[in-house]
């Protein structure tokens, strides 16, 4: 089984881009709106949303506690570039290296994409393992697909 | 980038050196070159050449303006027999743990930043540049550093010079105590 922790979509909600005055930079990042949609779904399965990180031109993320026991530290990075893409991380360096396959994430990838999918604010999602992100490939409609 | 590698090699040839060698770091200092300004700074013609769209070029020339690399990420979190809240800006935004290269252009701080944080894959410029689809590292073929490499080029040479300095003086130590103990080994 292929694990794909990366989802690309297009929105609903707006673009919340804010460019300079002079339109030649970016003051903040769009991301904010969609990290703020998915810090309501996650709060929805029960998992505890501790902050949203702007981080400039890497976009967004949510920080949250999730898993059986509502311990497991995880985060989503939020970016948009040609569409939203997102990923989600299991947020502790060792749980990282040395349980990539570990079932709290399994579990918490397929809850989220589950409910992504029931959203009509996110369209035509895909999901995509890191070497897959804009290769070419289509993408698969379930993060843990074969 | 190019002040950054310009600071090591100054005020530590041989640290970064070594840290290149280890880390790869060849492909790196490949970067610069052709399509610079007399004062260094990267031109259109440079990004072009690369690959990059001129209306996106257009924006990599501009000085960067964003908040740069925490080599402690944000979402970082202390212990929680520290608080376990995050860890305060007076650390995680010092010289010693935020990269951010005095002058570098917009895509050479964005290409280091693809580079050295595993979950960045692109993004937008603003609209007057005329690209509404943004960048893709990948796209332009730009390459993920490993996780050695992500330690060495995440880190403000500060901390290098530091940990450097640390690894320097272990090193000068331990000779130290090897030409102590030989010493003692010849006088018995």
């Amino acid at each position: 089984m292929k694990i794909r922790p990366w989802a690309e979509f297009d929105s609903t909600l707006p673009d919340d881009q804010i460019d300079s005055e002079d339109e030649m930079d970016i003051l903040q990042f769009a991301g904010k709106g969609v990290s703020e949609a998915l810090a309501e779904i996650l709060k929805g399965l029960g998992c505890e949303v501790l902050e949203l990180i702007y981080l400039h031109e890497r976009g967004w993320e949510v920080l949250f506690k999730g898993g059986p026991r509502g311990k497991t530290l995880f985060f989503i990075r939020v970016t948009l570039i040609d569409r939203y893409l997102i990923g989600l991380r299991q947020a502790r360096w060792f749980r990282t290296t040395f349980a990539p396959r570990h079932p709290d994430l399994l579990s918490m990838l397929t809850r989220l994409a589950e409910a992504m999918a029931s959203d009509e604010r996110f369209i035509d999602i895909r999901w995509f393992a890191q070497e897959e992100i804009h290769s070419g490939v289509p993408g698969a409609l379930r993060p843990l697909e074969a | 980038m190019d002040r950054q590698f310009g600071i090591g090699l100054n005020q530590g040839e041989l640290l970064f050196d070594v840290g290149s060698v280890l880390a790869g770091g060849a492909a790196l200092k490949g970067l610069s070159g052709a399509g610079k300004t007399a004062g260094g700074l990267k031109t259109v013609e440079h990004y072009v050449a690369r690959g990059v769209p001129p209306s996106t070029a257009a924006y990599f020339v501009q000085p960067y303006t964003g908040m740069g690399h925490h080599y402690l990420p944000r979402r970082t979190r202390l212990p929680e027999l520290l608080g376990g809240g995050p860890i305060p800006p007076a650390i995680s935004d010092s010289p010693f743990f935020l990269l951010k290269p005095k002058g570098i252009q917009m895509g050479d701080m964005y290409e280091l930043h693809y580079r050295v944080d595993p979950h960045f894959n692109g993004g937008r410029v603003p609209q007057r540049f005329g690209n509404v689809r943004g960048w893709s590292g990948k796209a332009l073929g730009w390459e993920k550093e490993d996780a050695l490499g992500r330690i060495w080029y995440g880190a403000p040479d500060p901390l290098k010079m530091t940990a450097g300095g640390a690894l320097g003086t272990g090193v000068v130590g331990l000779g130290a105590w090897v030409d102590d103990h030989d010493g003692e080994e010849k006088r018995r």
